[in-house]
């Protein structure tokens, strides 16, 4: 929550994810990233993340994910300040139904405008989500990162790689998602 | 002139679903596809969309882009964002109005009504199952993930919004104005 009042910038979307015009969405958009479709991120116990702009003091009450074809292990989804220290998580959670959006509670979080990290860990490699495999100008431009050994979500984020790609994943205002 | 500094850029005149301040970078992100005629699908069904205002607008119009296949009224309205998020009291709307013409923008008065800063959804039903639109249809589950409502038996559109889940994610272009002169 910051101290003074809020410009009168745009609003934060209901709905944030890494496809948003406040995270990686004009950079996708601007480099012609093509259509999601079901793909594997390809690595056991990794955590991706994602650079996200809010700008203006929201709450959040929901984790999403769109799942691909093929669901195996669990997931783990939150939330990251700018400087990469964990906000919110779902915990660990079975990824279920394939080619569905599925939706997972989490405790309810206010946060301020500033800038703060969309992060999702996995435990399979198998398993699938909807994918925009773009490249990696996308994934300077989104601010996508990238770290091993990562599940669940760790207290504090270290970036060690880009991700090429971004998954359709995140974080909702209102409880009804899926 | 205002009579403040503008520290960000204002509202758009003409305000859809497509715009920037509602999911026209989601649309393009996932590289939808150019709206095309689509049926409306279910008689009496209302769908709706996120949009936010950035500062106060006033409406003097409604407005939708039909399709190949005009039948039965369209309504168009705007909806408060209730406390959950989700679409809640309606601010404004054009009520039943008969769709008349194929392929062209079809627009309608309304009495200037203001909106504040704030989060808001437009909401668009029809009557008629084969009522045409130009339309984007899109994976449902994405549509979802973008935040797109839909109420059954909701022609005219209710005062109140009661959502239900999403079951086909179609899209058409229609949206509000701030100023008269729209289709000619």
């Amino acid at each position: 929550m910051t101290l003074w009042p809020e410009p009168p910038t745009e609003l934060c979307p209901i709905l944030v994810s890494p496809f948003s015009g406040v995270s990686a969405g004009y950079g996708n958009l601007g480099l012609a990233g093509p259509a999601p479709t079901s793909q594997a991120i390809g690595a056991a116990n990794v955590t991706v993340a994602f650079a996200l702009f809010i700008p203006n003091t929201v709450t959040f009450v929901k984790a999403w994910v769109v799942n691909g074809a093929t669901v195996n292990g669990n997931l783990d989804i939150g939330l990251y300040d700018e400087s990469w220290n964990l906000m919110v998580s779902t915990g660990s959670f079975v990824q279920a139904g394939a080619s569905v959006i599925q939706e997972q509670d989490i405790t309810d979080i206010t946060v301020g405008p500033g800038f703060y990290y969309l992060a999702m860990a996995l435990t399979s490699a198998t398993a699938t989500f909807q994918l925009s495999n773009s490249n990696v100008f996308v994934a300077l431009t989104s601010g996508s990162n990238y770290m091993l050994s990562a599940f669940p979500l760790p207290a504090t984020f270290a970036p060690s790689a880009f991700l090429s790609g971004l998954a359709l994943f995140g974080l909702s205002q209102r409880p009804l998602v899926a | 002139m205002a009579d403040w500094p503008v520290s960000g850029a204002p509202n758009r005149i003409i305000i859809s679903p497509h715009s920037a301040a509602a999911l026209g970078v989601e649309f393009g992100a996932l590289a939808s596809a150019a709206p095309a005629s689509v049926a409306h699908g279910t008689a009496n069904l209302a769908r709706f969309y996120p949009f936010y205002l950035v500062e106060p607008m006033v409406v003097v119009k409604f407005w939708w882009l039909n399709g190949a296949t005009v039948s039965g009224n369209t309504d168009v309205g705007v909806y408060a964002a209730d406390s959950n998020g989700g679409p809640g009291t309606r601010l404004g709307s054009s009520g039943a109005v008969a769709q008349a013409t194929i392929n062209v923008l079809q627009e309608n008065d309304v009495t200037d009504f203001l909106l504040g800063r704030g989060v808001y959804y437009l909401g668009i039903s029809s009557s008629s199952a084969t009522a045409t639109y130009f339309s984007n249809a899109i994976n449902v589950h994405f549509a979802k993930a973008i935040g797109w409502a839909q109420m059954a038996s909701a022609h005219v559109l209710p005062a109140t919004v009661t959502p239900a889940v999403l079951a086909a994610a179609i899209q058409p272009f229609f949206g509000l104005s701030g100023r008269t002169v729209l289709a000619t």
